[in-house]
């Protein structure tokens, strides 16, 4: 690269002895066929397409002491079909609260451990979280009650530790369903957010697909709610402009990068009198990241095309995802000739302008040879985005490229690797985290340098779930408890971690197997030299999405428990990761996905809670819908086994007729 | 476990004066040498070349299994020079270099590609075995040799320097390209001249069986001495090598 221009990270990196921590990883460049252009794969998704569906209604339960020192709140909601109500109370104080619910006709139901309770209610006692953390929650099952307005009345000795004491969860089997979404952004710019109401009749609203349509209705009551973790109101910053359908739209701005929420809540009344209450809680990934794309140089070296592309304006993170698409001429016009993306890392102008810099995507000219397109060519959805949280901060439509027609002519006889990974001694060097092996991180002695499999937990797990005697040494066990990572950071780590790995295949539960697929697209490891019918099998992962990646840090928080927020495990989030996941990545995975046993005329779930949130069938955490990854292998859904222990039916990963098939099919 | 053996090779004789160019080949096929961790492969040769034959150029044809070539050195070690063809490729791209397996490759100054290039993992496609074939560029330059005595014992060992892969050393072929004096014809006992000694030597075994190779049966090597030995001797009459 030319002199005055400074490379953040150096682009070699020296030997690195065998069995020491790794400091970097090396990138590749990756790049997808025209089918994968066409059929959408390496589209950025549509963000009205990605939203979250809820049958349920969230509650704050703030309590306020009266004159006589009694401490009282009371919530007013509908319940939709009273003949399937079911309500929640969620919070560290419920064993100490009265409570009851009290029906427009005057009729009260005493709710609460220390009372005989009507014939017409329910009691279950459990608890809700993922992995390791769980909270007690309380659930009521309430039949033939009012379909008028409900409200609980609770009174305890104590409150107001916090702005909120508790939450009231409310749901039952009315097929209306709230759709919300809110597209990421960038401080300062406007963030459009949408909620509706729809019937869910016909299905439930798929991730990917259009928009439900909303239903009419009268509007009781209505919530918009912004705010971040901590739960700041940013309310004064939006103009929700509500409509004759029950619908909440509106632009929102907000001055802190981070994680923001959406909450929504909408009470109707439905053209046939039903009356129901619906929220739903949307993450807003907030980036300040931003540069123009003032220019783009190609440069063919040999084999590689290089395209160089001149930033202004630009703050930008240490390294980020850039894609772009090149189309060409053929003989019936237009058409893709590839997909090129990758993980890129800016490099200064270390003397002019502090705003300018330069990042650049590389491509096998046998792209161009393959395709036989010829020019004028054109770069189409350029876009830059943030790594962990993939809010696009750049982006061009289309940007002219003068590449010289002599390539079109190249013979090629098909599809090669280095055409859709690069080289792996062309890649630029990422820096990751320094820690441990995993073998030394865990006390297990796994082999240096060995072909390993390694078990991979998933998001805020407390530890390796995997038993592991049911797996053939040599294995090496990953280890980052009790952490919510993005896909990228958690794949460096898996990258880090694997140093005493020459080769290794994956075994992965829940978001490791997401992060697990993260490492092996964008960057070299042991991963690519393994060997076996199975690169990456998965159990319980959300490839797109889970709607509890907002709820449950939202209930978590009240109890000062659980990891956060996370939102590549949103639906949002995981269409946009996986809009750079081109499909031979994916056809490295073998996913697996269970559900809880589904017994005939009994309420079933795994977690009595989760199941508040999620479309049946569901395994506690990740619903089958949301457990596919299109492009990857099926390997089939199984019920009777949860996401995790402390639910309904036995964990997912101690299954020891599939753990005995992935260990026999694990690449290594 | 080393495999040793010896070759002579006798050089084309130069018809004219001043150096001649030569080369000389030897192979140990059927090797079967054990490579890994703490077990090194090696094969020793020992070439019988005319004397003073100095070294211009050598090319080493390697055919070996492995199954992670990344833990592999080979180096050639030739009267204390040591050359490396093949150091822990891909090293410094991977912390375990390169893992793919085998080699069936010539190693040589003049080729163009580098292991480095073909060492490339090719997922999702089966990686190709050999991943080392072809004329291969040396991880340093077997110009290494040139200029020293070509003659004597060549060492090419292949260590293993990772645990949990193992390989076999199957061939190794070593080609020597060098540069020799020419033979001062007619010289019998090697004095440096062709005088009345070269011609006492001669007249005193003549008609004897001096068998094939004797330095006095300069003529036709047919193992007599006879009047072609004598006719070259007097042929060559007063000439200083």
């Amino acid at each position: 690269m030319i002199g005055r221009w400074l490379a953040v990270c150096a682009l070699v990196v020296g030997s690195v002895a065998a069995g020491s921590h790794a400091q970097t990883l090396m990138t590749k460049s990756i790049a997808a066929p025209p089918s994968d252009v066409l059929s959408g794969v390496v589209r950025r998704p549509v963000a009205s397409t990605t939203g979250v569906s809820s049958r349920c209604a969230r509650y704050p339960i703030e309590l306020e002491r009266g004159a006589d020192g009694v401490w009282r709140a009371s919530v007013g909601f509908y319940v939709g079909d009273p003949a399937t109500a079911r309500l929640m109370i969620v919070s560290p104080e419920e064993g100490a609260w009265e409570a009851r619910v009290r029906f427009a006709d005057g009729d009260v139901i005493v709710l609460g451990d220390g009372v005989e309770l009507d014939a017409r209610v329910k009691r279950h006692h459990g608890q809700y979280g993922i992995e390791g953390v769980f909270d007690p929650a309380t659930m009521y099952e309430i039949e033939g009650a009012s379909r008028e307005k409900w409200t609980l009345e609770v009174s305890a000795a104590r409150g107001g530790a916090g702005d909120i004491d508790g939450y009231l969860l409310v749901t039952s089997d009315d097929p209306v369903a709230m759709y919300a979404f809110a597209a990421g952004g960038r401080v300062g710019e406007p963030i459009e957010f949408y909620a509706c109401l729809y019937d869910t009749t016909d299905g439930v609203h798929v991730p990917g697909e259009a928009m439900p349509v909303a239903i009419e209705g009268r509007l009781l009551g209505e919530m918009t709610r912004f705010g971040t973790g901590d739960a700041v109101d940013v309310a004064s910053r939006f103009d929700p402009a509500v409509g004759e359908r029950r619908e909440v739209s509106g632009v929102l701005v907000v001055d802190t990068p981070g994680v923001h929420r959406f909450e929504a809540r909408i009470e109707a009344e439905l053209a046939d009198g039903r009356r129901v209450s619906r929220s739903a809680t949307v993450l807003i990934p907030v980036v300040d990241a931003r540069a123009e794309i003032a220019s783009v140089t190609p440069r063919v070296e040999g084999d590689v095309v290089e395209f160089e592309f001149a930033l202004g304006g630009a703050e930008l993170p240490g390294h980020f995802r850039a894609g772009a698409e090149l189309w060409g001429r053929g003989e019936r016009g237009d058409v893709p000739i590839a997909w090129i993306g990758g993980m890129v890392t800016p490099e200064w102008d270390e003397n002019g302008d502090p705003g300018a810099a330069r990042v650049s995507l590389e491509m096998d000219a046998d792209w161009i040879g393959l395709a036989g397109a010829q020019g004028p060519y054109e770069l189409r959805n350029v876009r830059f985005e943030d790594p962990d949280f993939y809010v696009v901060f750049a982006e061009r439509g289309r940007m002219d490229v003068a590449i010289a027609p002599a390539l079109s002519a190249r013979e090629v006889g098909g599809i090669s690797t280095e055409m859709l990974t690069g080289r792996m001694n062309a890649g630029r060097a990422i820096d990751v985290p320094s820690v441990a092996p995993a073998s030394s991180a865990n006390g297990v002695e796994s082999a240096v340098s060995a072909h390993n499999i390694m078990l991979i937990h998933g998001y805020c797990a407390g530890g390796n779930p995997w038993p592991t005697g049911q797996f053939s040494s040599p294995i090496d066990i990953f280890s980052d408890p009790n952490q919510s990572r993005s896909n990228d950071a958690f794949a460096q780590l898996i990258g880090a971690q694997s140093q005493d790995s020459k080769s290794f295949g994956v075994i992965a539960h829940s978001q490791g197997g997401l992060a697990s697929l993260q490492l092996y697209t964008f960057y070299w490891s042991g991963l690519d030299w393994a060997r076996g019918p199975r690169l990456i099998q998965s159990v319980g992962s959300p490839y797109q999405g889970t709607a509890l990646a907002g709820e449950l840090a939202v209930l978590g928080s009240i109890f000062g428990t659980g990891c956060g927020e996370n939102t590549d495990l949103t639906y949002a989030g995981s269409a946009a990761w996986l809009s750079f996941v081109p499909t031979w990545a994916r056809q490295q995975v073998y996913y697996h996905t269970t559900s809880f046993l589904d017994e005939p005329f009994v309420y079933d779930y795994c977690n009595f809670l989760s199941d508040f949130f999620l479309t049946d069938p569901d395994d506690g955490v990740v619903e089958m819908v949301a457990g596919q990854l299109p492009g990857a292998n099926n390997m089939g859904h199984k019920a009777g086994w949860c996401h995790t222990t402390g639910m309904q039916d036995p964990a997912q990963y101690t299954d020891t007729v599939r753990n005995a098939t992935m260990n026999a099919n694990a690449a290594r | 476990m080393k495999t040793s053996m010896m070759m002579s090779v006798m050089a084309a004789l130069g018809v004219a004066s001043g150096a001649d160019a030569g080369s000389a080949q030897m192979c140990v096929m059927d090797a079967e040498q054990s490579i890994a961790q703490g077990a090194d492969g090696e094969v020793v040769m020992s070439f019988v070349l005319p004397e003073g034959a100095t070294v211009t150029g050598v090319v080493v044809d390697i055919d070996l299994d492995h199954t992670w070539l990344g833990d592999l050195v080979i180096q050639v070690e030739h009267d204390g020079t040591v050359v490396k063809i093949l150091d822990r490729v891909n090293l410094g791209f991977f912390p375990y270099g390169c893992g793919g397996r085998d080699i069936d490759a010539s190693f040589r100054d003049d080729a163009t590609v580098s292991p480095v290039d073909l060492c490339v993992p090719s997922k999702p496609d089966p990686q190709p075995e050999p991943m080392l074939v072809g004329d291969l560029i040396p991880a340093q330059a077997l110009a290494g040799f040139d200029g020293l005595d070509a003659g004597g014992q060549w060492t090419i060992t292949v260590a293993d320097l990772a645990a949990n892969d193992s390989g076999t050393l199957h061939t190794v072929c070593l080609t020597i390209e060098y540069d020799a004096p020419s033979p001062c014809v007619g010289d019998v006992n090697g004095s440096g001249g062709v005088d009345v000694d070269d011609l006492n030597a001669l007249l005193s075994a003549w008609g004897t069986d001096v068998g094939v190779g004797s330095p006095l049966d300069v003529a036709n090597d047919d193992g007599v001495i006879d009047v072609d030995d004598l006719n070259v001797v007097l042929g060559a009459w007063g000439t200083a090598c």
